[in-house]
């Protein structure tokens, strides 16, 4: 009988593939792979859904319980061909995030948030979480702040500030237009950036 | 902007942002949905997105996870288990990877974020040649199982604690992979576990913990809910 730690050890070298391993295992009920997934991937999912919904740690913890369930529920529905396991899992964490403060921020706020707006958000993160600069933290800092200071905001605002496209072009003071190819070129960029410093 | 065409690259990476009001979102997921062009670059704006995410990545409160992993092990198992603690371990087949570079980025995220990997430590006790005994260590906590052949102890710590209506249950693994229970434990509300039940390990070759139903599983071939831990006997 094999052992986890054989397999485990034999794909430790591509942590990625080990999600999808771990993610396997979990399909088929093994709670301790569950356990080990856990660990991997809560803390992008609390960090984000923290960053969402402006440092509301309860409800960052709620939408970690609510991503992991989902985990648990339909490990089984992954596929490994579309998608890295970190993609499905925050994709899912940042949906639940934004409904969130969605649901919660009045139009009223939007309005009074819109005229507090001071400038650009950065990517740091709240200084009074022990946010681990990873390689991987650095790498997108280091990618954004290559980005032109226009389209850093608006995917900041979009992606982190949990605003509609419209939402954002109000916040801004630009038209729709805008924002949309900001927005999209941003993220482009941004890519091109990460891939170039791989 | 949408109209009957395509929704175009701007619309797919607000899509990838949840920037998109409810309307336009709906048509992006209809028109996606029938297009795998644009489900494959639906995904690579996701992985861009999911990239700025996990960077961003703190800490969670340590309670979390005792809370998350026991809810999630109270309810139903994602599949019917197939005496999966007595099958080997099977080896999942990986697609092969088209975006490498989120791949690489994700690999040192979730390297950083590693702590324990939930492995499983085998010994032999010098002192007590006579007396097969394994140690299971796992992200739900750390037991150590002995046996003189008329009992089997086991002891532990940090063993996630279950619901009214739980029980965990220990399995023998015998060397044609059939299973045979073991018997019944609960872990005290502080995680320890002391327990005795009779019996030995027999011919068994493995050991594996299930967490069940009060009572124990519903099938007495083999465990139906979760298997928390396993490990290789050594004599």
């Amino acid at each position: 009988m094999t052992t986890d730690a054989t397999n485990v050890a034999a794909v430790a070298d591509e942590p990625d593939r080990e999600l999808a391993f771990l993610l396997g295992r979990v399909a088929r009920g093994d709670g301790d792979a569950y356990a080990s997934l856990y660990d991997r991937v809560a803390p992008a999912i609390f960090g984000l859904a923290l960053r969402v919904t402006n440092g509301d740690r309860s409800a960052a913890e709620e939408i970690v319980q609510e991503a992991m369930l989902e985990v648990w529920r339909a490990a089984d529905r992954f596929d490994a061909g579309r998608g890295s396991v970190m993609t499905w899992v925050l994709t899912f964490a940042h949906r639940r995030a934004v409904d969130r403060v969605r649901r919660d921020r009045s139009h009223h706020d939007r309005l009074r948030r819109a005229e507090q707006y001071a400038g650009p958000e950065t990517v740091a993160g709240d200084p009074t979480d022990r946010v681990e600069l990873e390689e991987t933290t650095v790498r997108v800092r280091r990618a954004l702040s290559g980005l032109p200071a226009m389209q850093r905001e608006a995917l900041e605002l979009a992606y982190f500030g949990g605003r509609t496209y419209p939402e954002v072009a109000e916040t801004l003071g630009v038209p729709l237009g805008t924002v949309k190819t900001r927005i999209r070129q941003g993220m482009i960029r941004l890519r091109e950036r990460l891939e170039d410093s791989c | 902007m949408l109209g009957r065409g395509e929704p175009d690259d701007e619309l797919l990476a607000l899509y990838a942002l949840d920037a998109l009001g409810d309307e336009e979102r709906r048509a992006v997921e209809s028109a996606v949905a029938a297009s795998p062009a644009l489900a494959e670059r639906l995904a690579y704006h996701h992985d861009t997105a999911a990239m700025l995410g996990a960077s961003v990545a703190a800490e969670p409160p340590p309670d979390l996870k005792q809370r998350i992993l026991a809810e999630a092990f109270a309810q139903a198992p994602p599949r019917p288990q197939e005496e999966q603690s007595a099958a080997p371990s099977v080896v999942v087949p990986f697609a092969p990877r088209r975006r490498r570079t989120a791949a690489a980025m994700f690999a040192v995220a979730a390297a950083a974020a590693a702590v324990v990997v939930g492995a499983v430590v085998i010994r032999n006790d010098d002192t007590a040649s006579q007396d097969a005994r394994a140690v299971l260590i796992g992200e739900a906590g750390s037991m150590t199982v002995i046996t003189d052949d008329d009992r089997i102890l086991i002891s532990g710590s940090g063993v996630v604690p279950l619901g009214p209506t739980q029980t965990y249950q220990l399995w023998l693994v015998e060397p044609d992979q059939s299973v045979r229970s073991a018997g019944l434990f609960v872990p005290e509300g502080d995680g320890s576990v002391e327990v005795e039940l009779s019996g030995g390990f027999g011919d068994a070759t493995g050991l594996a913990v299930s967490l069940e139903p009060s009572g124990g599983s519903p099938d007495p071939s083999g465990p139906t809910g979760p298997v928390t831990f396993s490990a290789d006997i050594e004599r």
